[in-house]
């Protein structure tokens, strides 16, 4: 009788650990409304997880990726649950970028359930960049 | 640094026999003419007279300088999405030119691939010196049908 109280009781502790820490987990996956750094190790994972990306291929040095940058930030907080944006730094992720034939930067790539669907080339206003991944959210809607 | 050295690079005098004329250009808005600088150079110097429209030139640009000039070659660099849009309108304003058959389209550049090139029933450079064998090979296929007996 005595263990198996004590067999419940440990039951429903580990239990309660495990809520909190899917609890806790889906609170760090909640989208923030930033754009996630993305690297060659994390990049496949990252990219599967996630419905609608929109991958930044960018380098501290180049001038029009400066300009692209604050544009990627606001429209992940504008289309924020919606479309994920992710940023690549071609410096120091060298497998990817040539995966996916980048030969030039800021390159950005549209990934629709983890299939590359559309490039961006160059430095492109922001309404461009939208008509590029806005059509995936209304086909899923 | 390829590029920084092509910067640098001088102007290629004249040719004193020019092989074929080529019109070279952006295509609007690609504004980044150092490669179309570098492929423009490069013709140059292989005996080609160049007409360049610099960057952002629009598709009648092209089509009339073309048709001003007697140009054997259209080379557009493409090194921005929009820019890549803007081709199918290139195309048919050589269409309206009445160019179509008489004038060989190249492209390149980072927003293009060789399938854009071969949707359009252009040629495909990926590098300058792609660029120049295309080139060369354009003009001699151009000598060979005209010295071929027309039948």
């Amino acid at each position: 009788m005595m263990s198996n109280t004590f067999k419940n009781e440990e039951i429903e502790r580990i239990k309660k650990a495990k809520i909190l820490a899917m609890l806790k987990q889906a609170k760090l996956e909640k989208p923030n409304g930033k754009p996630i750094i993305l690297t060659d190790s994390n990049f496949d994972t990252e990219v599967a997880k996630h419905n609608i990306i929109v991958v930044d291929f960018w380098a501290p040095w180049c001038g029009p990726c400066r300009m692209v940058g604050p544009l990627i930030g606001e429209l992940a907080s504008e289309y924020v649950g919606k479309v994920t944006f992710g940023k690549l730094n071609v410096d120091e992720n060298i497998t990817v970028p040539s995966k996916f034939g980048v030969r030039s930067i800021p390159t950005l790539l549209v990934f629709k359930d983890g299939q590359a669907v559309d490039t961006i080339v160059g430095a492109c206003p922001k309404p461009y960049l939208e008509s590029k991944f806005k059509p995936y959210i209304e086909r899923d809607t | 640094m390829s590029w920084l050295k092509a910067m640098r690079e001088k102007e290629p005098p004249e040719p004193n026999n020019p092989i074929g004329t080529v019109v070279i250009g952006n295509l609007q808005p690609d504004r980044m003419d150092t490669p179309k600088n570098m492929v423009r150079k490069s013709l140059k110097r292989a005996q080609f007279t160049t007409v360049d429209l610099g960057p952002s030139a629009n598709e009648k640009t092209f089509a009339t300088k073309a048709k001003e000039v007697n140009a054997d070659i259209i080379a557009v660099s493409i090194n921005l999405s929009p820019a890549k849009e803007n081709l199918p309108k290139l195309i048919s304003a050589i269409e309206n030119e009445g160019l179509k058959g008489k004038v060989t389209v190249i492209i390149g550049g980072a927003a293009v691939k060789k399938e854009d090139a071969e949707k359009f029933g252009a040629l495909y450079g990926k590098t300058r010196e792609e660029a120049v064998v295309l080139a060369k090979k354009v003009i001699a296929e151009k000598q060979a049908n005209n010295k071929s007996p027309k039948s």
